[in-house]
């Protein structure tokens, strides 16, 4: 058969070399705590794509509190039109790197390199549109009825730090579906990508360092869902998580989510 | 039924209130004319005058544009709270509900539409619109708005309500155009001068009075009966009058804007249609000529979405035309008050002449009859539904706004939604169009591709208080119903605070 030949064949550049597949926290690329590895896998091929560092429970620890010091500090002051500038900025380098990106999609979870070019417009879409939504987050000045003159309103404000934990049945548009919301809004992000497929967010990463994204707002750690996705799931300074993936981990994820 | 006895059905409380004096009401007092004038309202179905009322001229209009100016600045009104202002806007629904048989009669009488058609139509959708508007009351709401400034802002939005409105409003739906009217302003907290159309001015009058009754404060909602050229001109150009809404033709629309140029007040216009149909061969063909008829017969075919121009595939166009010509035949006319009545007679002599001028034109240019064609009876303001067919683009009874029971009858030979919508927008107007088919591509890819403010599929002449309604092009400025209705009785005011 000539397509697995055809794969074979490839060297996709993020690939290349030995060195561990580091996770980023706080705007750097470090080990896990604890030294521990997983390999992930070509599923045409079962060839070793890299090896990657593995996170869990302290590794996740860290960069909440990454994000936490993020979303307490100057990212908190930015301005709605220098989200939205960042966003339009990722947005320019995803498009750029468009066809390494889906490349890399394409040989860490099997999706066919005409599916995953064919989401360009949708996955850049996304990032444009929320861009615009940056400046465009309004509360309400409420029309009550109290005796008196009393003035209401309400303010929409960032819910502060995002648990995201996405599937691996299209990575790099599960990526910007948590972190483009995330980044309009002023929130910040720590993103657990699927243990199946973790590269493609591990690049993206790079690119949002690349763009500007401050140290700490979005963090990316890779690893199981057992260990560093329920420890997110269920970490106390977490203020909201966003799942994508099956019925009963998202169930499993709500038990353990601490009583507020 | 006797059309000459008829309006000796009217029950003891419509006829008590035919028989009392109708006046104007000015800052909560009924009043007479400062000129003492009064004018005959008549009985459509025989040309008798029923009632005399008080004409109000430019003089009487600028009383009570003071009398509205002062309770919108000082007046218990402006200090009514939101909450209170929709719980008087319900208790005037309900007045309308408890007395809906009797207003329903002298709507009847007044317009000459069929008194179930008052009962079933006019009046829930005279209380209905003042129910979902009291919702509305409570959630005028502006904004908070993140500004990208440096420093620290707080910059917010209030919706306020635009002030005095003057309001102007058509004969053929009477007492549901007036609910429609007042229905926004008052949630938005504006107060009001409303004209009646002078062909149809009584139950505006009784309106008045169960405005009293609920409650409103005096100068909330003023009520003058005149004519068009003397009452409503004054106030289109009341320089005290902050806005002013208008239903009717796309011709006086155009004077209200010029009248409106003086000081610049806010103008929202619901006008004319020549609205299409359009019938494709997968449409259920049952439904789509029952629905079509309706679309053009329904108020004797004087509605502003009025479906005149009925379009349809070669393949269907014979069986569907003839549906529509067979139920034409069948619907009985008559007397408004008769029960038996489907279609009652035009609203006036000049609406009578209007449309049979029409229907002589139309015939002189070509078009052939397929059924109807003259008037019914000599008595009163009768037509026959009428159906015409072999007409041409630029005969006047496809161009214009006939406002009378007659449909021009057009089969297409064409599978090109951009050509159909093409010849469907083939008309100044842009009010309506109503599309009957199975197939969801076409019914959808069909309705971006109308230029018109309401677009049914599968039925024609669907209205509810939540849907936006109104034109595009000469159909008109402004959507009423919904929260664009709000939007229109309100102004938007940014206040930005620097916070150091």
């Amino acid at each position: 058969m000539a397509m697995p030949q055809a794969i074979e064949n490839y060297r996709h550049p993020f690939t290349v070399g030995t060195e561990v597949k580091r996770m980023l926290i706080n705007g750097e690329w470090v080990r896990a705590a604890s030294g521990k590895t997983f390999e992930s896998k070509n599923p045409a091929t079962g060839e070793v794509l890299a090896v990657v560092a593995e996170g869990d429970k302290e590794d996740i620890d860290r960069a909440v509190a990454a994000a936490r010091r993020a979303f307490d500090g100057p990212w908190s002051k930015w301005k709605p039109y220098e989200r939205q500038a960042l966003l339009l900025k990722i947005a320019e380098l995803v498009e750029k790197n468009y066809d390494e990106l889906s490349r890399l999609d394409t040989i860490d979870m099997g999706a066919p390199v005409a599916r995953t070019l064919g989401t360009k417009q949708r996955v850049l879409g996304m990032l444009r549109w929320y861009s615009g939504m940056a400046t465009s987050i309004h509360g309400e000045t409420i029309n009550n009825s109290l005796p008196g003159e009393i003035f209401s309103y309400t303010l929409k404000e960032p819910v502060g730090v995002v648990g995201a934990i996405i599937p691996w049945n299209g990575p790099l548009g599960a990526c910007i579906w948590k972190i483009g919301p995330a980044l309009a809004t002023g929130c910040t992000v720590v993103l657990k990508p699927a243990e199946e497929a973790p590269l493609t967010p591990l690049r993206l990463g790079e690119i949002l360092m690349d763009a500007g994204v401050p140290p700490g707002v979005v963090n990316i750690v890779p690893g199981y869902g057992e260990t560093a996705g329920a420890a997110l799931a269920e970490h106390p300074d977490v203020d909201k998580v966003a799942f994508t993936g099956s019925h009963s981990p998202a169930s499993r994820s709500s038990a353990r989510r601490p009583a507020t | 039924m006797d059309v000459a006895t008829a309006h000796t059905r009217l029950g003891n409380r419509a006829s008590a209130f035919l028989a009392g004096k109708h006046q104007l009401l000015i800052g909560g007092k009924w009043v007479d004319a400062k000129s003492g004038k009064r004018f005959d309202v008549f009985d459509p179905a025989t040309g008798q005058a029923i009632a005399a009322v008080a004409e109000a001229d430019a003089a009487d209009i600028d009383i009570a544009v003071k009398a509205a100016r002062e309770a919108f600045e000082t007046g218990p009104w402006s200090r009514t709270s939101p909450m209170d202002r929709g719980k008087l806007m319900w208790k005037l629904a309900d007045l309308l509900e408890q007395n809906a048989d009797e207003i329903a009669e002298i709507e009847s009488l007044d317009n000459g539409k069929p008194i179930r058609d008052a009962r079933n139509v006019d009046l829930p959708g005279s209380y209905e619109i003042l129910r979902y508007m009291a919702g509305w009351a409570t959630k005028i709401n502006g904004e908070t708005i993140t500004v990208s400034a440096p420093g620290n802002w707080h910059a917010y939005t209030l919706r306020e309500p635009v002030g005095v409105v003057g309001q102007i409003i058509p004969w053929n739906f009477p007492l549901m155009m007036a609910a429609w009217k007042i229905a926004p302003a008052l949630a938005a907290g504006c107060t009001i001068v409303l004209k009646p159309a002078e062909q149809t001015p009584l139950s505006a009058i009784r309106l008045g009075q169960l405005i009293q009754e609920a409650g409103f404060p005096d100068g909330v909602v003023n009520i003058l009966t005149g004519f068009g050229e003397t009452a409503g001109a004054a106030l289109a150009a009341h320089p005290d009058v902050d806005k002013v809404a208008f239903t009717g033709s796309t011709e006086v629309g155009k004077l209200i804007v010029q009248a409106a140029a003086g000081n610049l007040k806010k103008v929202s216009l619901e006008l004319g249609g020549k609205s299409p149909a359009i019938v494709f061969p997968d449409a259920d063909m049952e439904v789509a000529i029952a629905g079509t008829s309706s679309a053009i017969f329904f108020n004797m075919g004087q509605c502003c979405t009025a479906g005149s121009r009925l379009y349809a595939h070669k393949s269907v166009f014979d069986r569907l035309m003839q549906g529509v010509a067979d139920n034409a035949g069948k619907i009985k006319v008559g007397h408004g008050l008769d029960p038996e009545s489907q279609i009652g007679p035009l609203v006036s002599d000049e609406q009578f002449k209007r449309v049979t001028g029409y229907l002589a034109a139309g015939q002189q240019q070509g078009a052939r009859v397929v059924t109807g064609g003259s008037r019914v009876g000599d008595q009163g303001y009768f037509v026959q539904p009428t159906v015409l067919t072999d007409t041409n683009p630029d005969m006047s009874v496809i161009r214009e706004e006939i406002f009378g029971p007659v449909v021009c009858a057009i089969p297409f030979d064409d599978a090109d939604l951009d050509r159909i919508a093409r010849t469907a927008n083939d008309t100044s107007y842009g009010l309506a169009a109503s599309i009957w088919t199975r197939d969801l591509g076409i019914a959808h890819k069909l309705a971006r591709r109308i230029k018109a403010g309401t677009v049914w599929i599968n039925t024609h002449n669907f209205g509810d208080p939540a849907l936006p309604f109104g034109g595009y092009k000469q159909s008109g400025w402004g959507r009423e119903m919904g929260y664009e209705a709000i939007e229109l009785y309100t102004e938007v005011k940014a206040v930005a605070a620097a916070l150091g």
